[in-house]
This record gives structure tokens, C-alpha cells and sequence, in this order.
């Protein structure tokens, strides 16, 4: 039909950025003193959706009784809360580069640095929840570590953006879940919910950023990001859930670690939930061959 | 200001899972999921973040404040919705049933249309099978190529997903190949762990009643694809009567596939040929043989069979009056309209069908009868699905299964298992139903033994044959595509069968 007078979306960062501010001022959260921090933790509830657990389904979990399951999901859960710091930190120091000496008027600086804002409240929030929960917080591995300060100093871009999208989505598919779950516990469910709805904001600037940088970009510049995109998912994704989490859970680690790299069940609830992400990536030319590979390693695909 | 849902709406929930309040409502699972016609975001409850746009497959989400024309009125539509209910449940879908599988696992999915991607793609999410993909035809699509009305482009956006999953690793494609013609179902069953058959229902209903063989009267099945740009339906559905001809199209039925035809019938000549209408289509139907169309509906208005989407974007066609004659007002045969006209004729049934040339419709409207002189009927009052000489079907062509289970290690899913009822966006529940069903079986090692290789099978199909790989499939894509860029239209159709094999042999050179 000839509609001259179309319905459009909105359109590049100022635009995306304006109506994000507006959400923020509709709905936030603060953490510190929304979440009951002092309340005891119910010792029937698990840490996470048990479904999300890295050994739900293995032979290893079927051992084990409901005691022990809750309390690997709960360790579980405070290495993907650290994992969420690490990355949160590297986010953070991107776009503050990003945004330094920038144009202060603009909505784009405006609702970058409410990001940043958000992201501190995060990783205060994260920090505490892992405390609570297990009286300790994870690390990735030294290399990983060395290798994300390296990201901290020179991603820019899409290369960036594209960083920060695939990380906030994974964390987002595992705490979408448990959000609504009774068998888990409130404190964790309050802490997802808070970081899906604010991190749902986030996302989309990501995309609208990505599709800025990109827009008019070669092939040369899409493989290029596309395969460095890729690889700070690998990173991402291999970090979770730290090898010291199944030993902390008193598990056999060597064991649980072998089990879990086979675990066929997690391997299909990751790649059924970034669906979205990939068909976001290939609209933007970034699933290449390369990154392509890389994705089905680490099961995103 | 939240975000409203809008008429292309394929209401497949891809927005639901992706909502991170839970605002979008009838979700999967909630009374109403699959009968209401578009998904709805509750205002009070929306955030404005936009996630629901940018997962939308078929761009049917915008922001309120950047609504225009006819999609203006969905904002009052999506709010209403949450005014009229009150009993929207907040629930949680439960996760996906994933069981342990043993590896190597090699399924078959017939059809690429809707049911058949729902399929590969809840296969991809759930298994790590691999996956062989049959279809007639060297283009992927089913109806969402041939069958999604030209001037609905953005529904076709959809087939973004569904290529993502075609080139996913794990996929594999052959075009080309029909079962029944070309290889048989137990020959599948044989070669593969499951098969899932996604064919489709294709049988058009008939009238019953005397005269509606002669030529003149055409299933709407024939338009849609005539128009779509199925090969081997080259020849126009429109007689051609000249000065003798009324230039009165009758459509019998009034679900949107007879809109769609009507509006087909009734676009202008320049705004149809803005769209990916097969050429052969906008040839004929650049000099508007049709001006004057009358949709028969049996009951009142209330029973009509259209979405109300539907009905409103008949207003918004430029130069076409729409008039509506309830079931107990009569029927005065006006003079013809200033430009293009369809009118509702509801109350009305079809007694028979007489004349060669012009036909004379004969009706019956409230116990009187009427004829209506017309240069073309077109029926479009269902299908059926066309029988396999190998499965057990019941008198009307219905497939006999359990949660889509034919038995085990055949599994049914769209059309074909569910009836010709449902958009697109119902087949992705009940591809997972089918899905279920196999997982289920594959766990209680219930599938039947492979007793022949894919290899060897697939080895005979491409002697045979004219197969077409994924690259060659993405060949004709991508010259389809080229050829409309350098029109101003989304892609310019191959219809030659010929020529969409040669276009898929030629292939580009490999990067």
C-alpha cells in the first residue's frame, strides 16, 4: 500500500538517547536501599534457576541431592555477579574515553553517562549480592584478566559497543529466568530484575551505536570487528562460571569442570536465547565466517 | 511515551521473550495466544527501552509519538486492550524441555516456509542434530515468498531469521526436490533419525456448486501465486473480455486472503509496481481489467473472517471505496465507482454459477435471489491439505497425529498438521509441540532404526535432478534483489523455472 506518511523508528544516537533518558527518569532503581540486604537467606532456595546451572542435566548433577545443587547454583551465581563487575568496569572505562571532552549538551553524553551511573549502582549491587551469597567474589583467568585491560584502553566503536551488547545479552539470558522464579532466592531474583529492566536500556543504545559506527563500513572493517567481537565473547562466556566455583561448592573440580564443558543442556539454553543477538550481529554484517566459528565454540550458535 | 504494536504483527512473542517488564500482552501460554489478531504493549506498564522493536521480525513495533497514517489508531488499540482485560496473568514461560540426546542424530525437515523454519530453528536451539531441508522449490520461503500479499513487505522482513538459520552450519539445503514426486517419505524415513513434514495444505476448498468449473472461476490460491511468482503459473487467472467484460471481479469468502486478492485486483497500477509482484502479475494488471469488486460473506459482519487489521488497511488504499452491505439490507447494483471500489456483500450465498465470457453469479440474500454479472469469481474459502498416498488421512485431507506425531520418527508441524487456520507467527508453537514429541520419543528410544544413508540418498536426488544447494538458492536471492535495486523495487521475481536453475548454477564466485 502507498503510504507516504510512514511510522519510523527511532534514528541514531540523539534520538535513541532522548527517549532512553526519559525511561530512566520513568523507571530506576536503587539498589542500596531497595534490596533488603540484611534479610536471611532462605536455605531451601537455590542461587540460580537450577536449569541455568552449568551441570544441570550432567550425570554429575544427578549425584548430587538438593543441598548441594542449591549451593553450587549459589556460588554459581556470585561468579556470574563478578563476571558481571569485571565486564561492567571495562564498559565503564570505554565509553567515559569515549565521552571525554565530548559534547556536554547532547543527549548522547547525557545518557552515556547515566549508563556509566547505572553501571556503578550495578557492580555495587553485584559485589554485595556475591558477598551475601557466598562470602567471596571470582576473577577470570590471569591471561583473560591481562587482556581485558588491553580492551579498557583501545575498544572503540563497534568493536566496543559491540563488546558491552554481547555481554550485557548474555547476562541478560541468564537472569531473565530466574527473575520469576520461586525456587530461587528474592535477593537474587530483586538483583535480576533491577539489572534486566536497566540493562535493557543499555542494549539498545548499544545497537543504535553499533549501527551508527557501522553504517557505510567495508567489508574489510565488518570482518575485522565482527572476528574481534567474537573473541571478546569467547572470553565472556569462558569466564562465567570460574573452575573455583565447584570446588568452593565442595565438588570434585576436575570432575565438574569436564562435565560441564560436555554439558550438552547448557550448551542448548544459551544457544536458544541468543537467537536475538546473532540475527542483530548478521543484520550488522558482523557474522562472519570467522565469528561465525567462534560462536558455535562457545555455543552462542 | 510507550511503544505500540502495529497491524503487520506476525504475533510469533519474539517481543514477549525479549520484554524485560512483561508488558506485552496476550504472551504465549495466556487465554487469547493464538486467536487474538496482533500482540499488545500495555502503556502503564511499557519503559520505552525499545527492545521489543529491534527484536520485532517484521518491524511492526514503533514508538507512539512516531506513529503516522494508519498506524496512528494502534496506539488507542494496544492501550484498550489492557482496559478491556483485566485478568493479564504476569507468568513465567518454563524452560524449554532439552534432553540428553545421543550425537550424531540426523533429522529431515520438508518445507521451508513458516512450519518448517519454526522447526529447523527450535531443532538448532534444542538439539545438536543436524539438519537436512527439503523444498519443491530452489527458492526457500513456502507462502511467505509466494503467498505474503506484494504490498505487505514488511511481513516478509521475517525471512531475515529464518535465512540466518538456512546458513547455520548444522543446515543443510535442497531445493528442488518434492516429496511424493521425487523421493518418497519412507525413503526419508529410512535416511534420516526424524522427519518432519512441513508441506503445507494446498488443496483450495470448493464451492459445491454447478458452473464453478468453467473457466472464470479461480481459487484465490492461483491469484496469490500467479501474483507471488510461483513458476509454472504463467498464464493470467483474469480472462481477457475486452469491451464485452464488466470489469467486476466476485470473491467468495472474506478471510484477509481474499483482501489481499481484492486489494491485488484494486492497487494502482504505480504502487503495485513498487512491489515484488511477479512481472507477468503487473503486465496484465497495468491496464486494471478490474474495478469493481464484491466480496460474498455467508453470515453478517460480526462472523466475518477478516482481522480487523485487515479491514482497516482497505481504507487506506488510495483511490478505493470501501462499502459494506450488512446481511439484511439490500442490494442495489450501483453504477461503476469513480476509480476502484470493493464492496461487502454480507448475507450473500452462492447458488450457481452460469455464463462463458461474463459470468452470471447467482446468489441468495435473505431468501431472494440476485445475480451478479462478473468477469472473474474467485473462491477463497479455505484449502485442504492434499493427500499423501503413504499417511493416513481422513476424508477432508486432515493428517492423523499426536501432538504432531505421525509415529515415531515422523512428525507433522503448520499447515499441514494444524489445518489451513493461523498466521505465521502460530506455527512456532506448534513446530516446538512437534518438537517436543520428538525429543520425547528420541529419549525413550523410540525412534526406528536409520536402515540408508543420507549420503547415498542425497547422492541420487542430485543425479536425478534439478537440486539446489544454498548457495545456489542465495544466487537467485541475490540476482532477484540486484535486478529490483536498479528498478526501485524490493527484488524482481524469476519465474522461469528454468532460468532460477541456470541463475543458481552461475553462482557468484566464492569470497
Amino acid at each position: 500500500m502507498t503510504i507516504t506518511d510512514r511510522s519510523r523508528p527511532d534514528v541514531g544516537s540523539e534520538e535513541v538517547a532522548q527517549r532512553l533518558m526519559r525511561s530512566a527518569a520513568l523507571k530506576s532503581h536503587d539498589p542500596l536501599v531497595e534490596i533488603d540486604w540484611d534479610a536471611p537467606l532462605d536455605p531451601s532456595l537455590y542461587g540460580f534457576s537450577p536449569e541455568w546451572s552449568t551441570l544441570y542435566g550432567t550425570d554429575y548433577w544427578n549425584e548430587l541431592d538438593d543441598a548441594a545443587r542449591i549451593d553450587l547454583t549459589r556460588h554459581e551465581a556470585a561468579s556470574i555477579m563478578s563476571t558481571g563487575i569485571w565486564f561492567e568496569m571495562i564498559l565503564q572505562q570505554m565509553m567515559l574515553r569515549d565521552q571525554f571532552l565530548g559534547r556536554y549538551e547532547g543527549q548522547e553524553f547525557q545518557w552515556a553517562l547515566t549508563e556509566i551511573a547505572d553501571e556503578c549502582r550495578h557492580s555495587i549491587m553485584f559485589a554485595r549480592g556475591a558477598d551475601k551469597l557466598v562470602g567471596r567474589s571470582y576473577y577470570p583467568r590471569k591471561h583473560v584478566q591481562h587482556l581485558s585491560r588491553l580492551l579498557n584502553h583501545i575498544g572503540n566503536h563497534e568493536w566496543a559497543y559491540g563488546s558491552i551488547l554481547v555481554a550485557e545479552e548474555i547476562l541478560d539470558v541468564l537472569q531473565r529466568g530466574c527473575m520469576d522464579d520461586e525456587r530461587v532466592l528474592p535477593l537474587v531474583r530483586q538483583i535480576n530484575a533491577i539489572h534486566v529492566l536497566e540493562e535493557s536500556r543499555h542494549m539498545r543504545f548499544a545497537r543504535e551505536e553499533m549501527r551508527d559506527a557501522l553504517a557505510g563500513a567495508g567489508r574489510a572493517r565488518r570482518e575485522a570487528s565482527g572476528h574481534l567481537i567474537a573473541v571478546v565473547a569467547y572470553f565472556i562466556v569462558t569466564s562465567l562460571v570460574s573452575p573455583q566455583v565447584y570446588a568452593d561448592a565442595g565438588l570434585d573440580r576436575t570432575r565438574a569442570k569436564h562435565e560441564a564443558k560436555h554439558n550438552g543442556h547448557f550448551h542448548a539454553m544459551l544457544r536458544t536465547s541468543c537467537v536475538h543477538l546473532m540475527e542483530f550481529l548478521d543484520e550488522c554484517g558482523l557474522l562472519t565466517r570467522n565469528a561465525t566459528r567462534i560462536y558455535r565454540r562457545v555455543h552462542m550458535l | 511515551m510507550p511503544f505500540a504494536i502495529t497491524a503487520s504483527c506476525c504475533s510469533d512473542a519474539q517481543c514477549v521473550s525479549v520484554c524485560p517488564v512483561g508488558c506485552i500482552h496476550p504472551a504465549p501460554g495466556e487465554p487469547g495466544f493464538g486467536t487474538s489478531e496482533i500482540l499488545h504493549i500495555d502503556p502503564a506498564a511499557c519503559i520505552d527501552c525499545g527492545a521489543c522493536a529491534d527484536a520485532c521480525p517484521v518491524n511492526a513495533i514503533f514508538p507512539v509519538d512516531k506513529l503516522a497514517g494508519p498506524d496512528r489508531e494502534y496506539a488507542e488499540i494496544n492501550a484498550s486492550y489492557y482496559t478491556d482485560h483485566d485478568d493479564v496473568p504476569p507468568g513465567r514461560a518454563p524452560y524449554p524441555f532439552v534432553p540428553r540426546l545421543r550425537a550424531g542424530l540426523r533429522v529431515a525437515v520438508v518445507g521451508t516456509g513458516p512450519a518448517g523454519m519454526y522447526t529447523v530453528r527450535d531443532l538448532l536451539g534444542r538439539t545438536e542434530c543436524e539438519i537436512t531441508v527439503f523444498d519443491a522449490l530452489p527458492t526457500p520461503g513456502g507462502l511467505l515468498r509466494s503467498g505474503v500479499a506484494p504490498d505487505h513487505p514488511e511481513t516478509k522482513r521475517i525471512q531475515h531469521g529464518f535465512d540466518l538459520a538456512l546458513r547455520h552450519p548444522r543446515v543443510r539445503f535442497v531445493g528442488g526436490v518434492e516429496v511424493g514426486r521425487d523421493v518418497s517419505i519412507a525413503d526419508l524415513e529410512g535416511a534420516f533419525d526424524a522427519v518432519f513434514l512441513a508441506s503445507g495444505a494446498r488443496r483450495p476448498r470448493r464451492l459445491g456448486v454447478p458452473g464453478e468449473d468453467s473457466p472464470g472461476v479461480v481459487p484465490a490460491l492461483d491469484v496469490v501465486t500467479w501474483a507471488g511468482g510461483v513458476p509454472g503459473r504463467d498464464s493470467s487467472p483474469i480472462p481477457e473480455l475486452g469491451s464485452a467484460g464488466t470489469a467486476r471481479a466476485v470473491i467468495v469468502g472474506t478471510g484477509n486472503v481474499a483482501l489481499d486478492v481484492a486489494r491485488l485486483l484494486t492497487l494502482r497500477p504505480e504502487d503495485l509496481g513498487r512491489t515484488d509482484a511477479a512481472d507477468r502479475a503487473l503486465d496484465v494488471l497495468r491496464a486494471r481489467p478490474i474495478r469493481d469488486v464484491v466480496v460474498l460473506g455467508r453470515g453478517d459482519s460480526s462472523r466475518a473472517a477478516y482481522t480487523q487489521a485487515e479491514f482497516r488497511t482497505l481504507h487506506h488504499v488510495p483511490g478505493l471505496e470501501v462499502r459494506v452491505v450488512e446481511a439484511d439490507a439490500p442490494f442495489v447494483d450501483s453504477p461503476p465507482p469513480t476509480e476502484t471500489r470493493v464492496t461487502f456483500l454480507f448475507g450473500s450465498s452462492i447458488s450457481r454459477v452460469d455464463g462463458d465470457g461474463p459470468l452470471t453469479v447467482h446468489l441468495d440474500r435473505a431468501g431472494d435471489g440476485t445475480a451478479l454479472a462478473a468477469d472473474l469469481l474467485v473462491t477463497s474459502i479455505g484449502h485442504d491439505v492434499e493427500p499423501f498416498d503413504e499417511l493416513h488421512h481422513d476424508p477432508s485431507g486432515a493428517l492423523r497425529h499426536d501432538a504432531g506425531r505421525v509415529r515415531p520418527g515422523l512428525y507433522a508441524t503448520g499447515w499441514l498438521k494444524r489445518g489451513a487456520t493461523g498466521g505465521i507467527g502460530a506455527n512456532r508453537a506448534c513446530a516446538q509441540e512437534s518438537v517436543d514429541s520428538f525429543l520425547r520419543d528420541a529419549t525413550d528410544d523410540a525412534l526406528p532404526p536409520r536402515a540408508a544413508e543420507r549420503a547415498d540418498l542425497l547422492a541420487r536426488l542430485k543425479k536425478s535432478g534439478a537440486v539446489v544447494d544454498l548457495r545456489g538458492a542465495r544466487a537467485i536471492d541475490r540476482r532477484e534483489r540486484l535486478d529490483g535495486e536498479r528498478v526501485g523495487r524490493p527484488r524482481v521475481k524469476i519465474t522461469s523455472l528454468d532460468e532460477l536453475l541456470a541463475t543458481a548454477r552461475r553462482r557468484a564466485p566464492r569470497r
